[in-house]
This record gives C-alpha cells, sequence and structure tokens, in this order.
C-alpha cells in the first residue's frame, strides 16, 4: 500500500533498529524518510533536506528533542512540521508541547503514525 | 552506624517510594522501547506481506522475526530488571557507573529548563549496593535538579577521598526555559536525601554551596 503523497521525513531516534524500520515503513508507505540519531545530525540533515516532516524522539544524546525541536523551528529557512514520537507520556512537568505539531506515544500503531503524518 | 530499627527502615521505604515515582517516566521508557521496537517490526511483517501469508523462505521476513524474538527478550529483561528497584537481589556497582544511571534517571526533570548535569571524569570510588545506593544518589539528584536554578548547570565531581561533591553553577545562556505548572519545589526534601542516606549508611552533607555525599565505610559497605 502507498500513498499518492509523498513527504519528505526526518527520522530523530538515536536507537538504530527503531530508526531502520520506521525509515523501511515509510519507504514502503511511498515517503521519502532520512534518518539522524542525534540532534546535531538531523539540524544538519534537515538543512539540506528540507524535510516536510520530522519525528523526533524526546530522549536523544546531545539534546532532548524539545531543544531540536526549537532550534528546527527557529533556524530553518522551512520549518517542518514535527511529531513527538517517544517512550514519554505527554504530561510531563513543564507540559508546554507547542512545539511539537503531535505527539505519539510508543509503541504507535504504525497506522496512526501514516495518519498523523498526512494529517500534520 | 547505628542499627536501623522498623520505623527508620518504614521512613526509608516511603523516601524510595517518592524517589521511585520520580524516576518513573524514564523507567516506562526504557521499558517500552524494545517492545516499541518489535510492534514496528511486526507492521512491517504485516506491511511487506500484504494480505497474502507470510513467506518464512523470504531474507527479510526471516530477518524482522529473528529482530522481533531478540527485542522481546531485551524486553522480558528490562521488565525483570525493574523488580531490582523493590527487591535487593545484592548487586554491587561502580560509583561511575551509578552515578551515570542516576543522571539518565533524571531526566525528565531536566526538560525545558535549560537545566544541565555535567559529570566529571573524577567520579569513581569503591563499588558500593546498587539497591541502597541508587535510591540515595538518585534522591540527592532529584533534590539538587529541583530546586537548582533554571538555566543552571549541576557539576558532580569525586574527591580524592572517595566522596562526590555536588557544586550548582550559572548557566550558559540556554534559551529554551519555559515556566514549570506550578508543582515546582524539590519533591525529595534535603532532609528525606539525609534520612535515606544515614538508613543506609551514607552521609549527606550541605555546606557552604557544596553538597557532598559520602560513601559507607568498607565495613558498612560489606556488610550492606
Amino acid at each position: 500500500m502507498t500513498n499518492e503523497t509523498t513527504l519528505r521525513v526526518l527520522i530523530v531516534d538515536d536507537n538504530e533498529m527503531a530508526s531502520e524500520l520506521l525509515s523501511e515503513f515509510l519507504e514502503l508507505s511511498g515517503h521519502a524518510p532520512q534518518v539522524a540519531h542525534t540532534g546535531a545530525q538531523a539540524l544538519e540533515i534537515a538543512t539540506a533536506f528540507a524535510p516536510d516532516v520530522a519525528i523526533v524522539d524526546i530522549v536523544l544524546p546531545d539534546m532532548d528533542g524539545y531543544a531540536l525541536a526549537d532550534a528546527m523551528k527557529h533556524t530553518l529557512a522551512r520549518p517542518p512540521k514535527i511529531v513527538a514520537l517517544s517512550g514519554l507520556p505527554k504530561n510531563m512537568r513543564r507540559g508546554d508541547h507547542s512545539l511539537f505539531d503531535a505527539w505519539l506515544e510508543k509503541p504507535a500503531d504504525l497506522e496512526t503514525l501514516e495518519a498523523t503524518l498526512l494529517k500534520v | 552506624m547505628q542499627t536501623p530499627n522498623h520505623s527508620d527502615a518504614i521512613m526509608a521505604q516511603g523516601i524510595q517510594f517518592a524517589v521511585l515515582a520520580q524516576a518513573f517516566p524514564v523507567l516506562r521508557h526504557d521499558a517500552l522501547k524494545p517492545i516499541a521496537n518489535a510492534k514496528l517490526a511486526a507492521g512491517m511483517m504485516q506491511r511487506t506481506s500484504g494480505e497474502t501469508p507470510l513467506d518464512m523462505s523470504d531474507e527479510r521476513t526471516q530477518q524482522l522475526l529473528n529482530d522481533v524474538d531478540v527485542m522481546l527478550d531485551e524486553g522480558v529483561d528490562t521488565v525483570r530488571e525493574l523488580g531490582e528497584w523493590l527487591t535487593d537481589s545484592g548487586k554491587r556497582v561502580s560509583m561511575a557507573a551509578l552515578t551515570r544511571e542516576c543522571t539518565k534517571l533524571v531526566f525528565t526533570h531536566l526538560l525545558l529548563s535549560g537545566k544541565r548535569i555535567t559529570l566529571a571524569e573524577s567520579v569513581a570510588g569503591p563499588d558500593v549496593a546498587l539497591f541502597g545506593g541508587r535510591y540515595v544518589m538518585l534522591a540527592m539528584l532529584l533534590h539538587l535538579v529541583d530546586t537548582m536554578p533554571d538555566g543552571s548547570e549541576l557539576l558532580i565531581e569525586g574527591r580524592p577521598d572517595g566522596q562526590v561533591q555536588a557544586t550548582i553553577h550559572p548557566g550558559k545562556g540556554s534559551t529554551l526555559v519555559r515556566a514549570s505548572d506550578g508543582r515546582g519545589g524539590a519533591m525529595i526534601a534535603w532532609t528525606a536525601v539525609q534520612t535515606l542516606a544515614s538508613f543506609y549508611g551514607w552521609r549527606a552533607e550541605l555546606a557552604e554551596g557544596v553538597f557532598t555525599m559520602a560513601l559507607p565505610s568498607a565495613s558498612q559497605r560489606k556488610a550492606a
């Protein structure tokens, strides 16, 4: 099954297994994914790749997902829509989720993930 | 060290429960990780096979099945290890590893605060009991992280005498700071840190802005 809409999707997750599987899934679904394992790498790739959507984990080795989302929104010429995909629950202490266009909790249902990418 | 009595034990358990509750989001996150990966791999198999039955001779299917097996084993191990927060299995751990683990467990308390924790390479010292040591170190970190100003840095260093010391330093201009939800303040009071430390033979002290944690003596470490 493929979509008629092809999105450039940047996957940011330090877990190689998770990011590779997600990348493969998105390719099968007709999208164009790229993978970054750190926040710094994500910003570098995003500058050239200009993703439509970034799927961002919150726990990253060099910066947290909030800091990365903030950097993307403020430094990229064309900021992507940002979807948080994390094992952390949404109701964190400082619960400001305005940096994200959607929040999905792991394990995410693939159909839900795909629908979210097309919706944001 | 005085022999802890029953009421000391009850008090320590209460503090431990409060500490565990604060670390729970990260523990939950880590437990979910392999399960989430397995679900992703299963979804992939479903997607690649479409409406036809799985082709077990297909190399990619075999690889995904193997990945699922590994992930589920990893998930089982992670869940089993959660039991060590409630039952002392007698495991011991180096001070460096203990401090690293506890620093990771307070991750959610740093989000959107601009606060940072820096671990100096000097944090070393003898192996300590994982069960008590983890709660004591985590209690201290939680107290410090919750009370330090937004944007500041917590520097943790080892001292030549084996003690661990923590000092708070002004931040370096982090801009990503969002107001907390008003439930701020320390979830774990300094007196609770001291009570718990004392229960496990550690000693927590604060003098002139320097927080120190003295490890149990060698004889106490053996007994612990």
